[in-house]
């Protein structure tokens, strides 16, 4: 498990080569102590650290208990921090581990790498429907669909945005294993760049997109069993 | 050309424009004389845009009065 209190040993100077202004900017305002810096982060990580965390634990209590950890965590490592990665990544980095560290005492979830768990790995990939399609040696059609496939982006803003299809999207998403899922939720949720997540989450680049493409294709699944039957009712 | 089995498994990073050159062209040439690959296509489009959607909870005024009280904790003791 890494040490977060500090991102370097060699010394507690901000690193501006590696950080944006604005990072520079923000901790040197929360090494000052400004309250003000602080609630602004609060505000805009918070959420995103409420996601990851409950992810790992069995409540949403429990997860505002694991984000105040992980601020902690920050507040006591902030003098170390070096910006050899962006203050954001740092931040969701700890909270990753507090809430792996919390799963596991709650015995709900594990490390990525653990059986069980969809590390991203090329194989054991269950998210091609096989039965739609045929077989490779089909004499004809080989490895062509099977079935229709409806184009639901010709459906109307208001049911694809409903409140109903939001109620599908995150059932699926909790469905997910937790790598997909927190994949999905850092790149189409938060718009996270590529290289924020592979390091939050400590993942080689092609895991990223093998989990992002498992995740976003059950979540697409989900939806077109629920406008599949919608369609079906209006019809 | 690529099968429609190939274009399920490439199509997030066609979405994300990460395919190189030589596959986004194999992939748009079998998408444009394939109608459930274009569905498919449809489909990840649209999930990508509705997963996209969905709204983000704030925090809760207790958890980021928790917060705000640790961090004054935390400056004082500095």
């Amino acid at each position: 498990m890494p040490d977060h209190k500090t991102d370097s040993p060699r010394s507690a100077s901000t690193d501006t080569q590696a950080l944006s202004p604005e990072d520079v900017q923000l901790v040197s305002r929360l090494r000052a102590g400004d309250q003000a810096a602080f609630i602004e982060v609060i505000r805009s990580f918070g959420p995103t650290m409420l996601r990851i965390a409950r992810l790992y634990v069995r409540s949403d209590e429990v997860a505002e208990e694991v984000v105040q950890e992980a601020w902690i965590s920050v507040l006591q490592g902030l003098e170390g921090f070096q910006g050899r990665s962006a203050f954001r990544t740092w931040v969701l980095t700890i909270v990753v581990h507090s809430a792996l560290r919390r799963g596991q005492r709650e015995a709900r979830s594990a490390p990525f790498s653990s059986v069980g768990q969809d590390s991203g790995s090329a194989s054991g990939d269950d998210s091609l429907e096989l039965d739609r399609f045929f077989s490779g040696d089909h004499p004809r059609w080989p490895s062509t669909w099977t079935t229709v496939v409806p184009r639901l982006g010709e459906l109307p803003e208001e049911k694809l945005l409903s409140g109903e299809a939001m109620g599908v999207v995150e059932t699926a998403i909790s469905g997910l294993p937790d790598s997909q899922a927190a994949v999905l939720i850092l790149h189409d949720i938060e718009g996270l760049p590529p290289e924020e997540i592979c390091e939050t989450l400590e993942l080689a680049d092609g895991n990223r997109r093998i989990l992002l493409h498992r995740a976003r294709n059950r979540v697409r699944a989900a939806l077109e069993h629920y406008f599949d039957d919608r369609l079906a009712l209006d019809a | 050309m690529l099968s429609c089995a190939q274009v399920v498994q490439l199509v997030t990073d066609y979405v994300e424009g990460q395919l190189d050159s030589a596959d986004r062209l194999r992939f748009e040439e079998h998408v444009a004389i394939c109608p459930p690959c274009r569905g498919f296509l449809s489909q990840m489009r649209v999930t990508r845009r509705v997963v996209g959607s969905v709204p983000v909870e704030p925090v809760t005024p207790a958890l980021e009065q928790a917060l705000v009280d640790a961090f004054d904790d935390w400056s004082q003791k500095k």
